[in-house]
């Protein structure tokens, strides 16, 4: 028999016994399921995301326009939300939102989109006042985590192509064919690698068509062909892995309850313990400061900027007494004294943590090189890692916008420092000036993405068609026949 | 089988290991923290009170004993709170955010492990009590030599049921252990525990006594073992990897949960309304802190405002974390069908690290806010009002700070959490009783060769 005749052989008998349209047909279904709710979800933050914009959009021409008021004298300032007021348009009244829209592919991973908020909302306030919240979440749900395509691919993914090729060998021997198909010209290990190699394809066609026809139905925006062509050839690559350990196994003549239980107990500890012990180890080797150390730091910041800026705190409001202290004078606005110092406060706490934040911002990254570098220890950390860079969904672009937003947030207040500082009142034209977020969080590069996991898979396959080699000497064909006591 | 036996004892020892050196040092740090912040603040120089509350306090929520054990949803919460001036604050640095993605695969503890591996070592370990021996034609032969099956069924059911105490042992000797460690003053009792911990491990043993009896039940229902394990597993798979996350997503869709921009806009437009009605009430103005203000009545002002922003703030956190708890409480309900559940909310209940433990902390902190907001206001109103246009020149000193005791977080007592966790022990309860009609069914009335 050639290789040829047992690749036919194996398409008929998979067609045949129909368990690839039900496997086609509950990967459809489950997919859908995720995309569908991954879509919802996506579609509803980036409405946020567009009121938001639609919010600030406008806001130019508003302020614009109560300044004009302000100066016409048809409209009395109120003095915490006064347009000529650098204090005031610095604080909020100018503010903007910093948003990072949503890749089109997000909705199949949403990897730390529902952890972190894509919009953070400038001011001259420090910066551990906005850059640090939270999306608002159930707790509840962020343990247990999002039904996506991201998890089905690399949680359920496995489990059908372990379903699919855990009897290899084992299903021919008690079937009694075996006996038949050793006798053939063919060696035993080029047998068991078409028959894998067939039903691999079959698996990772049916994948792709799914993966496709959802990315065309669900994606927001134009599709990013680039990105899920290296999402689909991922999943080959990952689909490989598990039906390579499954040859390899299937080798070690084990029956098939036997090689079911092998497999899984591999899956579990690939899928479920690696990743949760990797992380421990990594917390561990590279331990974040204590946020604990971190509050206590700014608050000793803030007890001492009380302290220094203590006589400005104390000035009254004189616009009590002088209501024309809240409108310029020939381009002037003195800024209340207690304002003033609240901005110099907020100053001295950005820079006196900074340094404190910026060795959180080192220590996870270098948690993130840990796990690059041991994620080869489990395939499921490298897909699912891949996946989320892939969909823009990463925690290292979250990274990369919050650092966006840092530097945005510096360019706001030194835009504000001078004329809180000098007293230079807010001019018609400053509206148009204020610094525009233009921080774009750059993605992850596909192929960079996709070439470094899916080496990895491809080596690991490689690895274990040697270890099915290795075991092939100890057990070689002709014994096949017989299952291990 | 021994050695698996042997890898979930070292995995279960090594995370109670992990979990009780991060629960000790976040304790040592919370302890020196909060004393250090007290004294700060008995320690300030001379001020306007109000920039008093702009300094605020810190407060940190305290590990529960048994967080070693399950420390729940404490990644996904913040332990810390400044309490300031004119607002309920958010608490903030949630841990996972201090995580790499890998936090998102799950979080090591011996919760986890008994409530995801344990089934498996149960399943794996039963699979072919039944199905095995039917297809070497040993079940036809024990059956032929006249043993009932209700006598063969209760045999069967002890051996699985053995494997299942044994799994919850290294849950016991964790708490336990916890007990023995029971840390500062506002932690629970030992007595308390003792007492969570023998609850949780009672859960525990129930929800792996369900799982028993179902494989008991599958294996005497399936013609060839491997037919058992592969019913068995997808069920596993279905009920404790796909359920948690499935179900979540439902809930969110039912009972969907605000962006933080929506709750943001909906407290200030609650909190605005309430102002401005207050404002106009009692100051004859519509306009908060605006120029019309006399500084004679900047404190009283100061009363008027934070007081008229309570109400407001409870019923927007109010409907928030009813919410959470209403998505919480349907989850639970689904533990009928996916045990895992409803296991791992009476778990992360009785451990301490559940919602509503946070809930207590959070609205303790903020009565603690509303404290020192009302007596600063009072001393405003009282002292520097009198002052007239002078008003910011008054200050206050360490007689007003020292009114102001150290805030001691709340407890929520076992009565408490038993409470919070019935809805999740009956519901596995149900499922003990399904199970156990399953079993009844399969594996003592139509038992077959």
């Amino acid at each position: 028999m050639s290789l040829r005749a047992v690749a036919r052989l194996e398409w008929s008998i998979i067609r045949a016994d129909r368990t690839l349209y039900w496997m086609a047909a509950l990967i459809a279904c489950v997919l859908s399921i995720a995309a569908f709710s991954g879509a919802s979800q996506i579609r509803a933050k980036t409405e946020v995301l567009q009121k938001l914009v639609a919010a600030d959009a406008d806001k130019t021409e508003r302020l614009q326009l109560s300044w004009d008021q302000v100066m016409q004298g048809k409209l009395r300032p109120e003095p915490f939300a006064n347009p000529t007021d650098p204090a005031s348009v610095g604080s909020g009244l100018g503010a903007r939102y910093n948003v990072l829209p949503y890749e089109p592919l997000a909705f199949m991973a949403l990897g730390q989109a529902d952890l972190y908020p894509n919009y953070y909302r400038v001011t001259t306030r420090n910066k551990t006042t906005f850059l640090y919240d939270g999306e608002l979440e159930n707790p509840w749900r962020l343990l247990s985590g999002a039904f996506d395509m991201a998890f089905v691919l690399t949680y359920l993914l496995p489990l059908l192509a372990i379903a699919w090729c855990f009897q290899l060998v084992s299903g021919e021997r008690e079937q009694g064919t075996l006996r038949l198909v050793l006798a053939s010209r063919l060696s035993g290990l080029q047998w068991l690698a078409t028959k894998a190699l067939v039903r691999w394809a079959a698996l990772w066609l049916v994948v792709c068509l799914c993966v496709v026809a959802l990315v065309m139905m669900q994606a927001s925006g134009s599709i990013q062909w680039a990105r899920m062509l290296w999402v689909l050839a991922l999943c080959g690559a990952y689909l490989g892995f598990w039906c390579a350990l499954c040859a390899a196994l299937n080798v070690l003549r084990f029956t098939s309850a036997m090689n079911a239980l092998l497999l899984l107990g591999a899956w579990v500890l690939l899928t479920l313990v690696a990743p949760v012990v990797l992380q421990v180890v990594v917390q561990w080797i590279e331990p974040m400061p204590s946020r604990t150390e971190l509050a206590a730091r700014t608050r000793l910041v803030t007890i001492e900027g009380l302290r220094r800026h203590q006589d400005q705190l104390q000035a009254d409001y004189r616009y009590v007494a002088d209501p024309g202290a809240l409108l310029p004078k020939q381009g002037r606005f003195e800024v209340p004294a207690r304002r003033l110092a609240s901005f110099k406060i907020a100053q001295e706490v950005d820079r006196e943590i900074e340094a404190l934040l910026a060795q959180f911002e080192v220590q996870k990254a270098r948690q993130q090189a840990w796990v690059e570098r041991f994620s080869w220890i489990s395939p499921a950390i490298g897909m699912h890692e891949a996946l989320t860079a892939l969909a823009g969904t990463d925690a290292a672009r979250y990274a990369r916008f919050q650092a966006d937003v840092a530097q945005h947030h510096e360019q706001w207040k030194a835009f504000f420092e001078p004329r809180m500082t000098e007293g230079i009142a807010i001019q018609r034209e400053d509206f148009e000036r204020l610094p525009q977020f233009e921080g774009a969080a750059e993605l992850a590069r596909p192929d960079k993405v996709g070439q470094a996991s899916g080496t990895r898979f491809i080596a690991l396959v490689f690895l274990l068609v040697g270890l099915a080699w290795g075991f092939s000497q100890r057990n070689p064909p002709e014994r096949w026949l017989k299952a291990r006591a | 089988m021994l050695a698996l036996l042997a890898l979930f004892v070292f995995l279960c020892a090594i995370s109670a290991a992990v979990g009780w050196s991060e629960q000790r040092s976040i304790e040592q740090e919370r302890v020196v923290a909060s004393r250090l912040d007290y004294q700060d603040w008995l320690a300030q120089a001379p001020k306007h009170p109000h920039d008093a509350a702009h300094q605020g306090l810190h407060v940190f929520k305290p590990p529960a004993p048994l967080s070693m054990v399950d420390p729940g949803l404490t990644p996904y919460l913040g332990s810390t709170l400044w309490l300031q001036a004119h607002r309920q604050s958010d608490v903030r640095f949630r841990p996972a955010t201090d995580a790499t993605g890998l936090k998102r695969f799950g979080t090591l503890s011996v919760a986890w492990i008994i409530q995801v591996l344990g089934p498996l070592m149960i399943l794996v370990m039963g699979f072919g009590l039944y199905a095995s021996e039917r297809e070497q034609g040993l079940l036809r032969q024990t059956l032929a030599l006249g043993v009932a099956p209700s006598r063969l069924a209760a045999g069967k059911a002890l051996a699985l049921i053995s494997v299942a105490a044994l799994l919850v042992a290294p849950l016991l000797f964790a708490g336990l252990w916890a007990a023995w460690n029971v840390l500062g003053s506002t932690s629970q009792s030992y007595g308390e525990v003792v007492l969570r911990t023998l609850g949780l491990t009672g859960s525990s043993f129930v929800y792996l006594l369900a799982w028993a009896l179902v494989v008991l039940a599958v294996s005497a229902w399936a013609r060839q073992a491997r037919v058992a394990i592969v019913v068995l597993l997808l069920g596993w798979i279905a009920a404790t990897i796909a359920a948690p996350r499935l179900s979540a997503d439902v809930v969110r869709l039912m009972l969907p949960t605000p962006t933080r921009e929506g709750f943001t806009t909906s407290l200030d437009q609650a909190m605005q309304k309430s102002h401005q009605a207050a404002w106009l009430k009692e100051l004859g103005s519509s306009t908060r802190w605006g120029a019309e203000l006399p500084l004679s009545q900047w404190g009283k002002a100061l009363r008027v405002d934070d007081q008229a922003g309570y109400r407001a703030l409870d019923e927007q956190f109010g409907a928030l974390w009813d919410r959470f708890e209403a998505q919480q409480r349907v989850q639970q309900w689904a533990g009928i069908v996916a045990p895992l559940l409803a296991a791992r909310s009476i778990s992360m209940t009785l451990s301490g690290t559940d919602f509503a433990a946070h809930r207590a902390f959070a609205a303790s902190a903020e009565q603690h806010r509303r404290r020192m907001q009302d007596l600063i206001s009072h001393d405003l109103e009282k002292h520097a009002d009198a002052r007239g246009e002078q008003h910011f020149t008054y200050k206050a000193g360490r007689e007003l700070w020292a009114q102001l005791p150290p805030y001691v977080p709340a407890r929520v007592g076992l009565q408490q959490s038993l409470m919070q966790a019935t809805p999740g022990l009956l519901a596995l309860a149900a499922h003990l009783g399904l199970a156990f009609a399953l079993w009844w069914v399969l594996a003592v009335r139509r038992l077959t060769p």
